[in-house]
C-alpha cells in the first residue's frame, strides 16, 4: 500500500481530525499575554530596584570604613536584579513559545525586555509605587539580609541604626529597629529632630552606648516620603532634605 | 469538486485550505513531500530503514492535525520539515540514541565539491573522513549544515526549519563549514 493510502486510511479509522483553529489561537495568544504579564512585573521589580538606588547613603562608606567602590557595588539592588533576570528569562521563554517569536534574536528580545521594563518601571516609581513595593518586600523573611542598603542600617557597631519611632519622651525615643528589636535612643544632640514622631521610619547615625541604648547625632528619614502625595513630581531625596531643614 | 490531476497544480497551501473540507487532499501533500521527508529522516537517523519510515507515518499525521496552526507566511515545505525535524529529534531522544549522519555516494560528491577536496572518491578513506567529520561535528552544527549542504535549504527556511533567527543560522552554518573545513583539511 502506497504512504498515502496508508495515512489517508489511517486518518478516517481512527477519527483523526485536525485541532482545531481556536486552540493554535488561544496558546498563540496566551504565550504573549505571558510575555507581557513578564515585562509587567519586570517593571514593577524594576521599580523598587529604582528606588533603592535613588534613596541609597551614597556616603556611608566612611561609617562603615571600607572602600568607595567596594560600597558602591555592595549596595547594588542584588535581590531585584535577580528577580528582574528571572522575569527576563521567563519573557524570553515565553517569547520563543509564540508563533513568530523565534526570529527575535536573543539580543534584541533582551534589549525590547529592559527598554519596557525600563520605562514602565520609571513610571511606577514616579508614582510613588517603588517605595510601597519594596517596604511589601521587606515582610518577606530573610529580605533585610539578603538587602545590603536594609542590611547596613543593621551595622550599630559602625553606629548607624533604623527602624520605626515607637515612642517618644524628653531626650529620647524608643525604636524598634529593623530586626525586632527595642531601642532606646538619646537625641539630646542630634539634627532631624523635625521628622521625630510616633510610627515615623527613620535611619539613625550615631554611636551604639550598649545592647539597649544608642546616641544619636543625625537622624534621616527612611526614603523619607513612604510615597506620600507630596512628594509627586519631585524626587524623593529633594523632598526629604526640605523637610530635615 | 475537481479531479485529482487539477489538485495537484495547485500550490501547497491551497491543497491545505482543500485538505482542511476535504481529507483525501491530503495524499497529495503526501505523494509531494514523503521522497524528500524520507531522505531528510535518513539523514537525520543513519538509514535505519524501519524506524524512518514510521517516523515519517508519524510526522504526516501530526501534520495533518496541526494544519489549522500552519502559517501561510511560511512555506509549506519549511513548515513540514519543521515537524518531521521534531519527530526525529524525539524518537532519537526516547531511544537514547546519538544523531549520525550517514551519506549516499552522491552526497559525498556534494560534500567534496562544496569543500574543494580533489583527491578521488572511490578513496574509501576521505569518505570516512568526511563522515566522521561530519559526525564530530555538535549538533548545533550539524543539523543546519545538513539542511544548507545536503538539502540546499535558504538561510529563511532553515530558520523556519529550526526555529531560530535567520542571523543564528547563518552563524551556525559559517562555524560549522569552518571546523568541517579544518576537520577536512
Amino acid at each position: 500500500m502506497a504512504l498515502s493510502e496508508k495515512i489517508i486510511t489511517a486518518i478516517k479509522s481512527e477519527h483523526i481530525k485536525p485541532t482545531p483553529r481556536w486552540h493554535h489561537i488561544l496558546k498563540n495568544y496566551l504565550f504573549i499575554a505571558l510575555y507581557i504579564a513578564a515585562i509587567i512585573i519586570g517593571g514593577f521589580v524594576f521599580s523598587a530596584g529604582l528606588f533603592l538606588i535613588a534613596n541609597q547613603d551614597w556616603n556611608l562608606n566612611i561609617y562603615l570604613k571600607s572602600n568607595q567602590i567596594i560600597f558602591y557595588l555592595s549596595v547594588l539592588p542584588y535581590f531585584w536584579l535577580l528577580i528582574l533576570a528571572v522575569f527576563a528569562g521567563l519573557s524570553f521563554y515565553n517569547l520563543y513559545r509564540t508563533k513568530r517569536g523565534y526570529k527575535f534574536p536573543i539580543i534584541l528580545a533582551a534589549a525590547v525586555y529592559l527598554i519596557l521594563t525600563s520605562l514602565f518601571g520609571w513610571g511606577l516609581y514616579r508614582f510613588g509605587l517603588g517605595v510601597k513595593i519594596e517596604q511589601t518586600a521587606a515582610k518577606i523573611p530573610y529580605y533585610n539580609q539578603l538587602n545590603y542598603t536594609r542590611g547596613v542600617w543593621s551595622k550599630h557597631e559602625n553606629g548607624l541604626m533604623a527602624g520605626k519611632i515607637v515612642s517618644i519622651s524628653y531626650n529620647q525615643i524608643r525604636l524598634l529597629d529593623l530586626d525586632g528589636e527595642t531601642w532606646t535612643i538619646d537625641i539630646s544632640s542630634t539634627t532631624g529632630k523635625n521628622l521625630i514622631y510616633e510610627e515615623k521610619d527613620v535611619k539613625i547615625i550615631g554611636e551604639k552606648i550598649n545592647s539597649t541604648t544608642f546616641k544619636a547625632t543625625s537622624i534621616r528619614p527612611w526614603c523619607g516620603c513612604m510615597g506620600c502625595a507630596k512628594h509627586q513630581g519631585q524626587s524623593c531625596l529633594d523632598h526629604c532634605s526640605a523637610l530635615m531643614q | 469538486m475537481l479531479e485529482k490531476q487539477e489538485y495537484t497544480l495547485q500550490s501547497d497551501e491551497e491543497i491545505v485550505k482543500t485538505t482542511l473540507v476535504n481529507s483525501d487532499c491530503f495524499a497529495i501533500l503526501v505523494e509531494r513531500y514523503e521522497q524528500k521527508f524520507l531522505r531528510y529522516i535518513y539523514r537525520l537517523l543513519g538509514r535505519n530503514e524501519i524506524d524512518a519510515e514510521d517516523i515519517l507515518q508519524e510526522a504526516f499525521i501530526k501534520i495533518y492535525q496541526h494544519l489549522n496552526d500552519f502559517d501561510s507566511s511560511l512555506k509549506f515545505s519549511s513548515w513540514g520539515y519543521r515537524i518531521v525535524r521534531n519527530e526525529t529529534i524525539d524518537k532519537i531522544r526516547r531511544q537514547n540514541k546519538n544523531l549520525t549522519v550517514k551519506l549516499t555516494e552522491e552526497e559525498f560528491i556534494q560534500i567534496a565539491d562544496k569543500f574543494e577536496l580533489h583527491q578521488k572518491l572511490d578513496d574509501d578513506l576521505l569518505k570516512q573522513k568526511i563522515l566522521n567529520s561530519i559526525n564530530s561535528l555538535k549538533i548545533k552544527y550539524r543539523e543546519p549544515l545538513i539542511l544548507f549542504l545536503l538539502e540546499e535549504k535558504s538561510y529563511e527556511e532553515i530558520s523556519d526549519i529550526l526555529c531560530k533567527p535567520v542571523g543564528t543560522v547563518g552563524s551556525l552554518i559559517n562555524r560549522g563549514k569552518s571546523k568541517l573545513k579544518n576537520l577536512l583539511a
